[in-house]
């Protein structure tokens, strides 16, 4: 009998023991991360898609990598909803994330649109917000105390790219261009972009013979290139995202347009499905600004390396600026919450506020360090220009310091 | 000069497309006095069709618009025989609220389900073909522009014969004008709406496979399309088959030589403001015929 008590006593015992380190793994509860992004509802749900396949990689290499240390290994945890593209949805779903699912932490919404508006929502409820790649300038302009932007900078310093390589391909190449057309989208992003634009190419004396938004989505944008095409310019700017960038660059090599380049804004032109849909036979030539520099550029650590191998053996496309960004983001966060030490609102604020990541693994892979200034903005984002060779690679050509050792820019860009 | 002439000429092989999209609203309206919410979804439907028929037999886009045509026929067919129809009957004696609800429903739940099985990637066909240009004089026109303004054509002018000169044709629009006196008559009117349905849908599938060569298709193109249909359905006069032709091209005609003359958002608003005059002034639509 006794050694049945005996027996008992310490089966209680060890069950109390084992209850406290069930208390003790209960100190490692996973971190909640609210991650807005569109994954329906409307043509950019394809890079939205995109990125949110990044930003699970992300999670899951830190998770893999034994989680936030300084948390007693706590795993990430996404909570992920769906925008759909639309303000509206952004709204609440960030209000019931924060509310509902008290999230310390949020990310995304990839689109201006979206992410102009939630984020004042997280700004409201003191809850930082990580922005993955919404460009509009007035996100980081606000005086919001919770808002930051480590691994975009905003449209102005997309669209400053684009003119500065228009004067520099034009000295390089002592074929200058004089006449400029920018067409752009009609929303918060395409505008943006054209404010900075028609700035820069009046300061540098370029004539703009088209200045036109068009409504994204639409139908037929062949009177668009009809009328780019009446205007002779020497270098059209096209502003736009995947469906219309494809038949915005399919029309202007089927209707003859034969401007000296076409330079895209890091949009539809560096999304995935751009080169099989327009063809290698448009796409030919076409420039377009681009936020990271590629694989020969960065692809140089083992850190980048599993990224790039993972992510492409995965899902069977290769990374580009929008992938990479989404999964240099929740490295930030990452970094963040290690040096808040709690997963709590204010304290992964303030961390977030004081981030400076300098030559790691991490900038390696992005092209640029993270130093996060007043505004909540990371400045040191750069943008590089890329040409479409003819079969079909995007090749660094600006500025010369990244550019690639074995591609020659064309210009003016091949006929059709 | 040229730049108007070629803006008017792509606007009407452009509108032409619009009105071939247009055209089996319109009928489905004139028969059965539905309105069809879904029909923007099954052009993405016909679009998918054309895209994998072309991809895995390797065929010419124009080919598989036969495919396209007889694919969305039985969709068409099915659809109301084994959907709609329940729905309508149930309310023979007041408005078909019932059947609008329900293609709301279905056109939602095709765009997800879209969405779901083949992902959000906009698809499109990367054939010589579609990059191919006649060039007259200062003039351009791809390939699929010129096929589509012809087949278009042609199928209106094949539906507009076969509505007016056969037994068939004559019985659907009979049902149309009323069917107690059409079914007093010996029409059997379930089989009439499941072919008119049909019918409607077939014609949209040779739509979507003209699409494809310009426009690439995603689960949401759909929605693109589907509302200037409705306005081009209204504006060309509902349930006329010639007159959601002529009204495609006139949406196609303002769409392009507008955009040449005010910026191209104002010319996207023209078109609405041209639906909104229409509606005030003559609610049966342009070619319309006025009714009591």
């Amino acid at each position: 009998m006794t050694t049945l008590k005996h027996f008992i006593a310490r089966a209680c015992l060890a069950g109390s023991i084992a209850a406290l380190g069930a208390g003790a793994a209960h100190a490692a509860d996973p971190v909640k991360i609210g991650y807005l992004i569109p994954l329906s509802g409307s043509a950019a749900a394809s890079i939205g898609r995109d990125m949110s396949r990044a930003t699970h990689l992300a999670v899951k290499h830190i998770n893999e990598s034994g989680g936030i240390k300084s948390l007693g290994g706590a795993q990430l945890q996404l909570l992920e909803s769906d925008t759909r593209g639309d303000p509206k949805v952004a709204l609440t779903e960030t209000e019931r994330l924060i509310t509902r699912e008290k999230v310390p932490v949020l990310l995304g919404a990839f689109q201006s649109g979206t992410t102009f508006p939630a984020t004042a929502v997280a700004e409201k409820y003191s809850v930082p917000w990580v922005v993955d790649l919404a460009g509009k300038g007035e996100i980081t302009e606000r005086g919001f105390k919770y808002v930051f932007r480590p691994t975009q900078v905003p449209a102005a310093a997309n669209a400053e790219g684009m003119a500065d390589f228009v004067a520099y391909a034009s000295k390089a190449s002592g074929k200058p261009a004089k006449t400029v057309a920018m067409v752009y989208e009609n929303t918060d992003w395409g505008q943006d972009m054209a404010n900075t634009l028609r700035k820069k190419f009046k300061e540098q004396g370029v004539e703009i013979v088209l200045d036109e938004g068009y409504p994204p989505n639409s139908p037929d944008l062949r009177p668009l290139v009809l009328k780019i095409k009446g205007r002779k310019p020497d270098v059209v700017t096209v502003t736009s995202y995947s469906a219309d960038a494809v038949q915005l660059h399919k029309l202007l090599a089927q209707m003859r347009v034969d401007a000296m380049g076409y330079i895209g804004s890091a949009g539809g032109q560096i999304d995935t499905g751009f080169l099989p849909q327009v063809g290698k036979q448009a796409a030919k030539g076409v420039f377009t600004t681009n936020g990271w520099a590629g694989y020969e550029s960065t692809i140089t650590t083992p850190f980048a390396k599993k990224f790039w191998d993972e992510f492409k053996g995965t899902y069977k496309v290769e990374p580009n600026e929008l992938s990479v960004s989404a999964y240099g983001a929740v490295w930030v966060i990452k970094d963040a919450l290690e040096r808040a030490g709690k997963a709590d609102p204010q304290a992964i604020r303030d961390a977030l506020a004081t981030t400076s990541i300098k030559d790691t693994d991490l900038t390696k892979l992005l092209g640029y360090d993270i130093v996060i200034d007043e505004k909540g903005q990371n400045p040191l984002k750069k943008f590089v220009v890329q040409q479409i060779t003819e079969d079909g690679q995007y090749r660094t050509i600006w500025p010369e310091n990244l550019a690639s050792k074995t591609y020659k820019m064309v210009w003016p860009a091949a006929q059709y | 000069m040229s730049t108007y002439l070629q803006a008017l000429l792509g606007g009407i092989s452009t509108g032409a497309v619009y009105g071939l999209i247009a055209l089996g609203l319109s009928l489905q309206f004139g028969v059965m006095k539905i309105i069809n919410f879904a029909h923007g979804s099954f052009l993405m439907v016909a679009m998918y069709v054309t895209y994998y028929t072309c991809i895995s037999l390797d065929l010419h886009p124009l080919l598989a618009a036969p495919i396209a045509a007889v694919a969305l026929f039985f969709i068409g067919w099915a659809c109301q025989r084994f959907f709609i129809d329940g729905i309508y009957r149930k309310e023979s004696a007041r408005e078909p609220i019932g059947v609008l609800i329900f293609t709301t429903g279905l056109w939602i739940f095709l765009d997800y389900f879209a969405l779901a099985l083949l992902g959000p990637d906009s698809r499109m066909i990367d054939s010589p073909w579609a990059n191919e240009v006649v060039i007259m004089g200062d003039l351009i026109f791809t390939y699929p522009q010129v096929a589509g303004f012809v087949v278009a054509a042609l199928v209106t002018t094949g539906l507009v014969a076969f509505m007016r000169y056969t037994a068939l044709g004559r019985a659907i629009r009979a049902t149309g004008q009323d069917r107690e006196a059409a079914s007093v008559l010996g029409i059997d009117s379930k089989r009439i709406y499941q072919l008119s349905f049909a019918i409607g849908l077939g014609v949209l599938g040779i739509a979507g496979a003209l699409l494809l060569p310009m426009y690439p298709v995603n689960p949401f193109v759909g929605d693109i399309f589907g509302m200037r249909a409705f306005v081009i359905v209204v504006l060309g006069g509902i349930g006329s088959i010639a007159g959601a032709f002529w009204g495609g091209i006139i949406v196609g005609i303002l769409e392009s030589v507008g955009s040449q003359l005010i910026p191209v958002t104002y010319a996207e608003a023209l078109i609405f403001l041209l639906f909104l005059g229409v509606m005030y002034f003559r609610p049966s639509g342009l070619f319309g015929v006025e009714k009591e």
